[in-house]
């Protein structure tokens, strides 16, 4: 990989998102992030975009995210009587 | 007769309709196919059943079932098998190449997003607005994505589910958090209504 490639460099700086980076490559980053802003503000904003994600996951939002879907009638008239007649099994042992 | 017993009444049969569409949905981004995503929330539902003595209502009740989804998806994840034959994805994503030019310079520079982008989480447009850019994410990315960065799941399991090598995986997230970061960038830090 070219140090002076920022196209390089912002895909090796995801890359350390998720595993070590071999000594060449980690300092090939090091040096390229010295002399470039613009891949400075790039990474800087990565890790902050991580942040959000993983705030996001705390947020209620998120439980209904993904596509606007819904469980076909048919298999919820099915699991309410499976759990009626689990729940009913459950009382009379009880 | 205890407490339990009586909540048990009221309990379960309303799960179906107040929560089973949310979880039904939960299921579907992570795993993408309608049965699969089907059988783990009655799976889920099973095992809040079995589980419900030991629900103390210290939490929401969505929020208990959606952890025990969040178990029977990892689950589902680890009884399939590492694909380790699947080939390396070559395919180019023109995209992102269209980011860079022919010397992999930015075509257009980043900005800088202030001194203090933080202050953007405490406003509910932020999250609107991200959960828009979330949800504008081709399919594979966001599926991706979602387990890696919002589920924590591990890099293996995903690439259990995805059927993926872990270098496609990460060109994948690559891919994914570059989109966006565009998003972000262009919807809020240094777009129209940039604070």
């Amino acid at each position: 990989m070219s140090i002076f490639s920022c196209k390089h460099v912002a895909k090796s700086i995801n890359k350390s998102l998720e595993q070590q980076l071999s000594l060449k490559e980690s300092l090939t980053v090091r040096m390229h992030l010295l002399m470039c802003q613009n891949c400075r503000f790039f990474k800087r904003q990565m890790l902050f975009l991580r942040r959000v994600s993983r705030l996001y996951s705390n947020r209620s939002a998120y439980q209904s995210d993904g596509p606007q879907a819904q469980l076909p009638p048919k298999s919820k008239q099915r699991l309410k009587n499976l759990l009626q007649n689990l729940r009913d099994s459950k009382d009379s042992e009880s | 007769m205890n407490q339990g017993n009586s909540s048990l009444r009221t309990g379960p049969e309303s799960w179906v309709d107040e929560h089973g569409d949310v979880l039904f949905r939960f299921a579907l981004a992570r795993v993408g196919k309608v049965d699969v995503a089907e059988e783990l929330v009655q799976d889920t539902f099973l095992a809040a059943l079995r589980a419900y003595d030991q629900f103390r209502g210290d939490s929401q009740e969505r929020t208990w079932l959606i952890s025990i989804l969040k178990r029977k998806i990892i689950d589902s994840f680890r009884n399939k098998k590492c694909d380790s034959n699947t080939p390396h994805d070559q395919s180019v994503d023109s995209w992102l190449e269209s980011l860079f030019d022919n010397r992999g310079q930015w075509k257009n520079a980043p900005q800088t997003w202030g001194v203090r982008p933080e202050a953007a989480l405490e406003t509910e447009e932020f999250w609107n607005m991200f959960q828009n850019c979330l949800n504008k994410l081709p399919t594979r990315m966001a599926t991706s994505f979602r387990l890696r960065e919002l589920d924590n799941y591990s890099a293996e399991d995903i690439c259990k589910e995805q059927q993926l090598s872990t270098s496609n995986l990460w060109v994948i997230l690559h891919r994914a958090r570059i989109r966006l970061w565009k998003c972000l960038d262009l919807n809020w830090f240094n777009g129209e209504q940039g604070s």
